[in-house]
């Protein structure tokens, strides 16, 4: 083995075990017995701890490595920085809270809820003011929704360049959100007809703020309180933060402290001097808030590599769309010469991760994995090169293009650009 | 089981009375809030428009706001808005827009000055938020305008004169497009046969900059070129070889001579007033024999400014933080010294600079140790100051306890810190920069002590201590004195 060149020690070993027990044995031999059952486990002997022991669960003691994880070269600070969703160890669509990505501006507020006040001026009837308690006493709806930085992807622009979708696509999660529809608070305001854009601002100490026009405010963006259930995690906004279903994920605001409304937008820095995109011709686009359908192979990846040799190969992945839902996935195993309709399994949400899976066997040959989603508005995912024929190279954010992974024939993975 | 009972039997009779049940039209307000009062919309709205709209009257100049900039700004910005490490760039980047490496600026990119006022008034400085007054915003936004080209030396910034100034990139936005770009129309991929053969034309192995695994072990990997997070190019370099260090056995330092051969090459433009090396002798600035290691000011035959003079006597030594804080800005950091020079403004070539001399001019073996804890202990306390120092203090009660025996809280006990090596509190969990400042061999001593408090977060980038920094250098010298009487009582 060329082991300079493979991406971690840990996967080294993985492949070393796994391969050669694995591959080399046919099912029929005959095996010899397996001390995982003829001996007896401690934990088939002995009680474990009680009731009490765990009053707020955590996982396994095996799982320590699904972890959130930073990329720390990208940023000057961890304070103002990102960290990455582990989509490979993942399966279904739903994203466990405490695995959820983060992105702060000025780190995470930690809003005492007793304090916590909503504000709504601006060209307004009346101007109020809501506490948590109030919030509460609204009617409250449940939608899964995907969230996705409009980053995701950013790092990959110029060239294939991590190693892993947690680091290339890993800027998402998918969550239950239960709230109160933002037009319900808007009404309870009463909006001024002369009122076309909502400015909605954070209580964290970047006071973050994005200007929303009033169609969407309307349309389907919630206050939310709770994430897959319970209260949202401090990194998550809470006690409350702003839902903006199938658009960019700076616009979330977290902390939500106050929503104004007024007949222009802002403009203020997150919506000029960041999100907005560069194009070749030095001209910007601004307010491209809606994520465009995207997906992406979470296993085999290069963080999961495919272990157990030549054989029947579970392929799973996810795509979502800011437009509505996925009712097709391709995915090729030849870099793109033929595809197949990979099966979509689980509930199809219209602005909601949706998990795809195609199960083949592998013959222990080299593959060039990629997986193209199509929307419900009739979309397809372009690859890289027809992405940047139209935005250059320059534009850091939506970058929703076709993902090449290359399994080599011991089943390591990596990230490839390909013709 | 009586209990659910009781509560069914409750419910029942409640169902008596239909109207207890009356749902609400979706069209119906329901009367919940209370009005904002005049003085909390006023607390909270602070948002600018670029027509001016929540302007405060107010005005501020680019003299004032040069001056601002240089306390608050300089440290994350750069003195020119040049950036430091992987802080946003300010300034510059003219006509970069549409090269491979475009540097988007509020003179080269932004499109609203209302912008500036907004963001600076509402973040900044990164610590402090909301901490400047209107008239402030107004002359650090002056001088923002002025680092490009936008206005004169004298000119003052207003919210009379506010909306006629124009950034220049304001022309090149336009709305969201991209539904009108061929790759929107409808399609039906090809499925079968789609191209004859597949080459991979990139790979990420290349680059090498994917984290590893091993969550505690990551090495700080050099990035390619990249549009990531507006990233520089040049800075992870210098990072990379800082993060080698403390692999290096902490007492013998080894020397990185790459980087100290690149250190020889920029120390030319030091070499009109400084001599480097075994039998250095003095020019217009001290010979550089011995220099890593020793006390300040201890060149012999050198006639020191005050300033130097002062730092000497506090105890202070060239490690690499005060070399680091020196050269990057020589006449703050040593405010009257006679070095007259601007300053080195890369951090990779102040360490590079730096590598050089430890190669060159490596001080006495046990200098540092043998200098600092008994210059410290010395010195005689200013009661009064330790007083007012005390007092200070009570901001970082929080998190820090204080005196013999003193327990870790969120940061470490603080027992005789003056002196004492730089992350070596025992039990104490610091931060990787903490680890490497400590590896590196660094003291705590005045200098260094004043320069993280004045900016923790960027001084020791990364730290954990979530504290904007003492702004006031009374301040700061009122707790540093403080921090000596503790331990000498």
């Amino acid at each position: 083995m060329s082991e300079a060149k493979e991406p971690s020690a840990s996967r080294r070993a993985f492949l070393t075990t796994g391969v050669a027990a694995a591959a080399l044995v046919p099912a029929t031999a005959r095996a010899k017995d397996d001390p995982a059952i003829t001996g007896l486990p401690s934990w088939t002997t002995t009680p474990g701890e009680g009731v009490d022991a765990r009053p707020y669960g955590t996982p396994s003691q095996y799982e320590k490595h699904v972890v959130r994880r930073n990329v720390e070269w990208l940023t000057a600070s961890p304070v103002s920085s990102v960290n990455f969703t582990p989509l490979h160890e993942l399966d279904g669509i739903i994203t466990p809270n405490g695995l959820c990505f983060e992105r702060h501006h000025a780190g995470i507020a930690e809003v005492d809820p007793g304090q916590y006040r909503l504000m709504i001026n601006g060209l307004v009837d009346s101007q109020l003011v809501f506490t948590l308690e109030d919030l509460l006493r609204f009617p409250r709806q449940n939608h899964v929704y995907f969230l996705e930085c409009a980053a995701n992807g950013g790092m990959e622009w110029r060239g294939a360049q991590l190693n892993g979708c947690q680091f290339t696509h890993g800027m998402i999660h998918n969550v239950m959100y239960t709230g109160v529809k933002l037009s319900l608070l808007l009404k309870e305001a009463g909006v001024k007809t002369s009122a076309k854009w909502l400015l909605a601002e954070g209580a964290d100490a970047s006071g973050m703020t994005r200007s929303i026009p009033m169609e969407k405010a309307l349309d389907d963006c919630l206050v939310a309180f709770k994430m897959n259930g319970e209260a949202l995690r401090p990194e998550q906004g809470y006690p409350v933060r702003l839902v903006v279903p199938g658009w960019e994920g700076n616009m979330w605001v977290k902390w939500l402290r106050r929503l104004e409304l007024g007949d222009k937008p802002w403009h203020h820095r997150e919506e000029t001097s960041k999100y907005t995109d560069l194009l070749e011709s030095g001209v910007a686009r601004r307010f491209t808030w809606e994520m465009d359908a995207k997906s992406v192979i979470t296993s085999p990846s290069p963080q999961a590599p495919i272990k157990h040799g030549s054989g029947p190969t579970v392929l799973t992945g996810l795509a979502w769309s800011g437009r509505g839902t996925i009712p097709r996935v391709d995915v090729t195993l030849d870099g793109g010469k033929n595809w197949v309709r990979a099966r979509i399994d689980g509930p199809s949400l219209s602005k909601s991760m949706h998990r795809f899976y195609y199960e083949f066997k592998w013959n222990g040959e080299p593959l060039l994995l990629q997986s193209r989603a199509h929307d419900s508005t009739g979309y397809v995912q372009p690859t890289k090169d027809e992405l940047r024929e139209v935005r250059g190279k320059n534009s850091i954010y939506h970058n929703n293009s076709i993902q090449t992974w290359h399994v080599s024939e011991k089943g390591v993975v990596e990230n490839v650009e390909i013709s | 089981m009586s209990r659910f009972l009781n509560r069914r039997s409750i419910a029942a009779a409640v169902c008596v009375s239909a109207s207890l049940f009356a749902g609400w039209a979706a069209a119906e307000k329901l009367g919940l809030g209370r009005p904002a009062t005049e003085a909390e919309v006023k607390a909270w709205d602070i948002d600018i428009r670029p027509d001016g709209k929540g302007l405060p009257p107010g005005k501020g100049s680019v003299a004032t706001g040069e001056e601002l900039y240089g306390k608050l700004c300089a440290s994350c910005h750069g003195d020119f808005g040049e950036g430091v490490d992987r802080w946003p760039v300010l300034a510059g980047g003219k006509d970069t827009l549409k090269s491979e490496d475009p540097v988007k600026t509020i003179g080269s990119y932004w499109p609203y000055t209302s912008t500036i006022w907004d963001y600076v008034h509402r973040s900044m400085p990164f610590g402090a938020a909301q901490s400047l007054s209107d008239d402030d915003v107004y002359a650090i936004t002056a001088y923002l305008l002025y680092l490009n080209d936008l206005v004169d030396e004298d000119f003052v910034l207003s919210d009379k004169n506010f909306t006629t100034i124009e950034l220049p990139n304001k022309k090149n936005f336009k709305l969201d497009d991209r539904p009108d770009s061929p790759i929107f129309k409808k399609r039906d991929p090809c499925m079968k046969d789609c191209k004859e053969s597949v080459k991979v034309t990139g790979r990420a192995r290349v680059l090498d900059v994917t984290p590893d695994s091993g969550a505690t072990k990551d090495d700080a990997k050099a990035p390619a070129p990249t549009a990531a997070a507006d990233a520089k190019k040049d800075a992870p370099k210098a990072d990379a070889k800082v993060a080698d260090k403390p692999t290096a056995a902490p007492k013998a330092a080894a020397i990185d001579m790459e980087l100290a051969k690149r250190g020889e090459k920029l120390f030319r433009q030091c070499t009109a007033c400084h001599d480097a090396g075994k039998g250095a002798k003095n020019k217009v600035g001290p010979a550089l024999a011995k220099i890593m290691g020793s006390p300040l000011a201890s060149v012999p035959g050198f006639k020191y400014s005050k300033v130097f003079k002062a730092k000497a006597a506090e105890g202070a030594v060239w490690d690499s933080a005060t070399m680091d804080a020196f050269l990057k800005k020589p006449m703050s950091w040593a405010r009257g010294t006679m070095m007259a020079f601007g300053g080195v403004r890369k951090a990779e070539d102040r360490q590079a600079l730096i590598e050089y001399l430890k190669l060159v001019a490596p001080g006495e073996p046990g200098a540092k140790k043998a200098a600092a804890p008994k210059e410290a202990a010395v010195v005689a306390i200013d009661a009064a100051l330790a007083e007012r120092g005390k007092k200070v203090f009570r901001a970082c009660k929080a998190c820090h306890a204080v005196g013999k025996g003193a327990k870790n809280k969120v940061g470490p006990g603080l027992y005789k810190v003056l002196g004492a090596p730089i992350g070596s509190v025992a039990g104490f969990r610091y931060s990787k920069t903490f680890k490497k400042k400590a590896a590196a061999g660094e003291v705590w001593d005045a200098a260094s002590l004043d320069a993280f408090m004045a900016k923790p977060l960027a001084w020791a980038k990364g730290t954990y201590m979530a504290f904007g920094g003492v702004r006031k250098a009374s301040d700061r010298k009122a707790l540093i004195e403080y921090l000596k009487s503790v331990g000498q009582e």
